[in-house]
């Protein structure tokens, strides 16, 4: 008995007295922005003409947007559902997107000492581009060539703080510059943006960075969605069916 | 970051101590402690490919496209331990079910080089298991740099707190008569695998490998976050704290598959591990004859379940 209160005042204190700070969330994918996924499946539903899913979906991500990037997006983007005005919307989310690759790279930028935070930050920069990759490649699929280059060239100038020793790479904060400055310039000349410099990005970004919440909307009509739990659920009813006839 | 590298360590190393302790705990008592050593041996490995899993993450696979794959790994090894441990369960109650409710202390039992081989394996793969997750937890807080938090004092303090916890833990469980020592720790061992089992399927989720009918069933994050991020969002958005602190709830994550906002499929699994173990146990070794042909069939019902 003693033992065990033991273990558990111990737990107890060790717990409550010093709150750990926030650890990068370890689970989603690193490769995968939340605003870019909702670009895409914003994309479909605009052309299935579902618009109030388009809402739904728009209200998922509404509030990192508006964090980052002011409240001017979702002015248009949620006018635009309304008007149902397909293009528009895609227009408006694929700014959205610029001014996100931008948001992430601004913030690569402060955290180029932390390579564990700026690599997260740089790939999620990535993804981001990625969803935008397909308009640029239909355009001038040569700079769409040499933007994707230059995310592998910012990544390593990250460098690399090796473990024990190896693979110690230094990081070039030059290079980064100079990679983040020619992919802004060609996105804000291809999205036609006015300004990527926005003031709203927020340090607040960086524990949220890899936070991969579970999406809150889910398409139903998507057969993809329903095969987990006929899994879990075929399985229970074989083993109880299976229990009730051994049992007889 | 030598106190965050101290509760890391403490954390994980505890969890894995646990299990270990468990199954050395199990040996002694059925008096097979000769091969105690082979079960530390495998924890000893562990903590050696962990590092080797550190390097690979860290040197190697730097890529955009390969970022994932720790993503993978830990799936992976979630559910081949959820598995072994679903078979643990299976190995205890076939063990445990001539044992007479007054016999204290030890009794002898004969364990076959396969049980012996399964044991080693459980103690490897749940040390990698916590290794891994140690490695990446260091990444996070030393901004890349693991070596710096592997070599400071907080994570051998967090080390030797855990062991000496988990020492005088199961030290005091030796008292505890064989039958009830039984009961408890096959209880906690299918509490943890099913816990891990949720926890693959959630990763899956967030993976969006598999897809979901009702992403969140409830949500009781004002109660306890399952994350200190969780935590710290949900403070920002409301303004006042939660009940109990996320550092709580992640260990209860991490040691049972805790969730404040689950799934639908999390919801089932978890409660449908539960029915499908208690009624297989009950089937297989609850009756005393016709258990063995049915054996085979158990496992891949098993398999599936858990696929």
């Amino acid at each position: 008995m003693r033992t065990i209160l033991f273990f558990c005042l111990s737990l107890i204190l060790i717990f409550t007295s010093a709150p750990m700070s926030s650890f990068a969330y370890s689970y989603g994918d690193p490769n995968e922005e939340a605003v870019a996924e909702a670009y895409k499946e914003m994309v479909a539903k605009v052309q299935e003409k579902k618009f109030d899913e388009v809402k739904v979906i728009y209200e998922t991500v509404q509030k990192e947007i508006d964090m980052h990037m002011g409240p001017e997006p979702s002015t248009i983007i949620l006018e635009a559902i309304e008007n149902k005005d397909a293009d528009t919307i895609v227009s408006a989310m694929q700014k959205v997107l610029v001014l996100n690759v931008a948001r992430r790279l601004e913030n690569v930028e402060k955290n180029f000492d932390h390579y564990d935070t700026s690599k997260r930050l740089l790939a999620k920069a990535f993804a981001t581009y990625k969803a935008l990759s397909p308009i640029v490649q239909q355009k001038d699929a040569e700079l769409d060539k040499k933007l994707k280059q230059q995310f592998d060239v910012a990544l390593q100038s990250l460098g690399n703080p090796g473990l024990f020793g190896v693979g110690k790479k230094e990081s070039n904060i030059d290079q980064f510059k100079e990679s983040k400055k020619t992919i802004l310039q060609a996105l804000q000349d291809q999205f036609e943006l006015e300004d990527v410099e926005t003031g709203h990005f927020t340090e607040e970004d960086l524990d949220r960075l890899a936070a991969a919440k579970k999406k809150e909307w889910t398409d139903l009509s998507d057969l993809k969605n329903w095969i987990p739990i006929i899994v879990i659920i075929g399985v229970i009813i074989a083993v109880v069916v299976y229990a009730i006839r051994k049992r007889k | 970051m030598e106190v965050q590298a101290l509760l890391i360590t403490f954390r994980e190393a505890l969890e894995a101590l646990l299990i270990v302790g468990i199954i050395t705990s199990y040996l002694k008592r059925i008096d097979q402690s000769r091969y105690v050593k082979y079960v530390w041996l495998g924890a000893g490995l562990a903590v050696f490919a962990s590092a080797i899993v550190a390097l690979l993450f860290q040197v190697v696979l730097t890529g955009f496209s390969t970022m994932a794959s720790e993503m993978y790994l830990k799936v992976s090894i979630i559910f081949i331990s959820s598995i072994l441990l679903t078979q643990m369960v299976f190995w205890m109650a076939e063990h445990s079910k001539d044992i007479k409710s007054s016999m204290e202390g030890k009794m002898s039992k004969y364990v076959s080089k396969g049980d012996v081989f399964g044991m080693v394996m459980h103690s490897f793969l749940v040390v990698l298991r916590e290794g891994v997750e140690t490695v990446f937890f260091f990444a996070a807080i030393t901004g890349g740099n693991i070596g710096a938090a592997v070599q400071g004092w907080g994570a051998i303090t967090g080390l030797t707190i855990a062991a000496i916890v988990s020492y005088t833990f199961f030290k005091g469980t030796m008292r505890v008569p064989l039958k009830t020592f039984f009961k408890v720790t096959g209880a906690f061992i299918i509490l943890i695998a099913a816990g891990l089992l949720v926890q693959g399927v959630s990763m899956l989720q967030d993976l969006k490998i598999i897809g979901s009918v009702m992403p969140h069933v409830y949500d009781i994050t004002w109660f306890m976050p399952e994350h200190p991020i969780d935590h710290e969002h949900f403070v920002r958005d409301t303004g006042h704290e939660p009940i109990i602190s996320g550092d709580v709830g992640i260990f209860l994550k991490a040691l049972f598959g805790y969730s404040s906002m689950p799934s639908l499929e999390e919801v089932l699994a978890y409660v449908g591990y539960f029915v499908v173990i208690y009624l297989l146990v009950k089937t297989r070794y609850g009756a005393k004859e016709g258990k063995k042909e049915k054996s085979e069939k158990n496992e891949q019902v098993l398999e599936q379940q858990v696929m």
